[in-house]
């Protein structure tokens, strides 16, 4: 039972971001599992129950305090923004324009796939390529500010 | 005054303060000194913990010997001069706190 928990919990560690999980994975795993044991000595199944619990309560609250500290939740949230704004401002614009697009597709009025293939095109690709070239803004910024020092008051 | 310590880091330092410890050697600690009402988890331990480390409050201990549990090594944790001054500035504000907190029931004639 114990190395069943122990098992669950190396998968849940693993949900944790990189940089925490390389540094403390294995201190988490070996800590779950000496604790694990001396609440199933102390008390049986239902003290295990209970630590269990405790742990994955941690383990949630953990798991998003971290990815919090993470650059990657801004970069997702702005990413999502503009993505829905551009996807919106070109979607609207490419359908109100009075001209016909010069190629037609066989069967086609108006050349409605080739409207959808900008719209994509526009609207899709660029918030990608926004959001590639914004993490990799972000990891040199991040790395040139790597001396400047948080307190522990937070 | 001080900043105040969050609960977490106060409870890491004073565990700290007697000696050099393991992650797992700290959340016992904190058990113990406590009387087991404050129980640290081991996601809020090791996140509080590298706060601390990069806020220089806190260090990692050269090993003095072998350490070993499960094959694999234990890193032993040690607190800094900077993170003493932060412990106790935080202890003298807690101070101060109870002594206005006394005063209050004093003077309200619910101390005994």
């Amino acid at each position: 039972m114990i190395a069943w928990g122990a098992a669950v919990y190396d998968v849940l560690v693993r949900l944790y971001p990189f940089e925490f999980r390389r540094t403390f994975s294995e201190e988490l795993q070996d800590d779950f599992m000496v604790a694990s044991c001396e609440a199933s000595d102390a008390g049986g199944a239902a003290a295990l129950c209970g630590f269990w619990a405790r742990a994955f309560a941690d383990f949630v609250v953990s798991l998003v305090r971290e990815w919090l500290r993470t650059p990657w939740v801004p970069i997702l949230l702005l990413a999502a923004a503009v993505s829905v704004t551009v996807f919106m401002f070109t979607a609207l614009t490419v359908s109100s324009l009075p001209v016909r697009f010069p190629v037609r597709p066989p069967g086609e009025r108006n050349g409605e796939a080739l409207k959808l293939i900008v719209v994509m095109t526009v609207g899709v690709l660029i918030p990608i390529c926004g959001t590639i070239l914004g993490s990799l803004w972000m990891f040199a910024f991040r790395r040139r500010t790597a001396s400047r020092r948080r307190g522990p008051h937070v | 005054m001080a900043d105040a310590l969050s609960p977490a880091v106060f409870h890491i330092l004073l565990a700290l303060a007697t000696g050099d410890r393991h992650g797992y050697g700290i959340m016992k600690e904190v058990l113990r000194q406590s009387d087991g009402r404050v129980r640290l988890g081991a996601g809020t331990l090791y996140g509080t913990l590298q706060r601390l480390i990069e806020s220089g409050h806190v260090a990692e201990a050269p090993r003095a010997g072998p350490r070993t549990f499960n094959g694999r090594s234990r890193r032993y944790y040690r607190i800094t001069m900077k993170g003493r001054d932060a412990l106790n500035g935080d202890v003298a504000r807690l101070q101060s706190l109870l002594k206005a907190a006394r005063v209050l029931r004093a003077a309200n004639g619910v101390a005994k």
